[in-house]
């Protein structure tokens, strides 16, 4: 139990301390020293616990000098740095958490779930070949990977993409891959298709009517600077 | 010594934590990093930026790219950040004197353009409110940024008319008249 002397004494200590969220463990501190020394001090010198904790006082030297010494120790610009770093930190944290589930949770989906080549019943297959190629558009990254005719003529197209920049978690979704043509430059344009959402994408275009003579798809887009064509052999039609 | 270690660690946690926070919500520290962005994702530009100027809570750009002009506009976030947006630029059409485009934002109307005519020197706009009751507002644009122009307007107007004229005040383009 502390004596109003010794309160007094930490009151001049931690006033000092201009970082005023370490003042109470300082309080604390001092006081334990405080009352370890007297106690030490009844046993020592026989003195009651009033005589006692006066004396440890005196032992422990000045108030103010001992507050402006633990002062620069605790240095007030680093402790509020450190303290508000702290609240910042945690804040942002959950922000951020918070925020990625969706995210995180519908990306997951797509991988591991959304193949939009299921769309397509595998009987209605003709022909089927897997180009594996990748089309590098700014930092989206494009990869065919099947493109299959199936037997009412529609030519699907499907491919991932994601982008290496890290834009795809708030920018613009990416519109599908276009341009479309055979060996003898007819284009394609009507049809349907779909796409997933999330960090990682997989769609697919599905063109009407492509006739099953042709042998080559090519997928071409020449607009604002940006510049690419694929030839994709379609092989063989399997026979009905 | 502890407490300056904690500090730095808490520091460098931050950076990555704003950093994902900054990427998830489309923020950046500068409205043309905004705007080349948001380009990027679209494959088209890095436009080039012909003039730029502050209206409401936005930083409005006249860009050009290739053939192309646009004015996208970037809106300012939580005090310290440019949120991600603009759009794909349209195609001037030399063929005609003027070339403009109408677009509408939140709460705003705006109308730019480039003078592929350069005798133009200056241009009015008549717009009527959406549900034509409020009388016609005549916007006149003498200013010119390497030929390309900006009407904007708080409002959710239309336009039904603009009209070119050379520095004598002859008529050089006029547009159709628009209900």
């Amino acid at each position: 139990m502390l004596l109003p002397e010794s309160r007094n004494f930490l009151n001049k200590v931690v006033k000092r301390v201009h970082f005023f969220p370490d003042r109470a463990d300082i309080e604390l501190e001092l006081s334990a020293h405080i009352e370890d020394s007297a106690l030490f001090l009844q046993k020592e010198e026989q003195l009651d616990e009033r005589e006692a904790q006066i004396k440890a006082i005196e032992r422990m030297g000045n108030a103010e000098e001992i507050g402006t010494a633990l002062n620069r120790q605790h240095n007030p610009f680093l402790g509020y740095l450190w303290y508000f770093s702290r609240i910042i930190m945690v804040m942002l944290c959950i922000v951020v958490i918070l925020q990625s589930i969706p995210m995180l949770l519908v990306s997951g989906w797509t991988i591991v779930f959304d193949h939009p080549i299921r769309d397509i019943p595998k009987e209605t297959y003709v022909r089927h070949v897997e180009p594996n190629i990748v089309i590098k558009l700014d930092d989206r990254r494009i990869r065919i990977t099947d493109v299959i005719q199936s037997e009412d003529g529609s030519l699907h197209i499907c491919y991932s993409h994601y982008s290496l920049s890290f834009s795809s978690l708030h920018g613009w979704s990416f519109g599908g891959l276009t341009g479309f043509q055979d060996e003898d430059g007819n284009t394609y344009f009507s049809g349907g298709g779909r796409g997933t959402a999330g960090l990682y994408n997989r769609a697919r275009r599905s063109l009407e009517n492509f006739p099953f003579d042709k042998e080559i798809l090519i997928i071409e887009l020449d607009r604002a600077g940006r510049y690419y064509r694929v030839k994709i052999p379609l092989g063989e039609v399997k026979q009905q | 010594m502890i407490r300056l270690k904690k500090t730095i660690r808490n520091l460098l946690i931050i950076a990555v934590l704003l950093f994902l926070f900054m990427q998830f919500n489309g923020l950046y520290f500068s409205p043309v990093q905004a705007l080349h962005a948001s380009e990027k994702d679209l494959h088209f530009g890095p436009s080039e930026i012909v003039h730029s100027f502050d209206y409401g809570d936005s930083r409005y750009f006249l860009t050009r790219y290739e053939d192309f002009v646009s004015c996208p506009s970037i809106e300012k976030a939580l005090g310290v950040f440019w949120r991600y947006g603009g759009g794909y630029g349209s195609p001037n059409d030399k063929s005609r004197p003027l070339f403009y485009q109408e677009a509408k934002g939140e709460g705003d109307w705006r109308i730019f353009g480039v003078r592929n005519d350069v005798s133009i020197a200056y241009l009015e706009a008549t717009l009527h409110d959406p549900e034509g009751k409020g009388a016609p507002i005549t916007l006149t644009c003498k200013e010119f940024y390497d030929d390309m122009f900006c009407l904007i307007r708080e409002g959710e107007e239309h336009l039904m008319s603009i009209t070119a004229y050379d520095k004598a005040g002859n008529i050089v383009y006029e547009s159709k008249y628009r209900e």
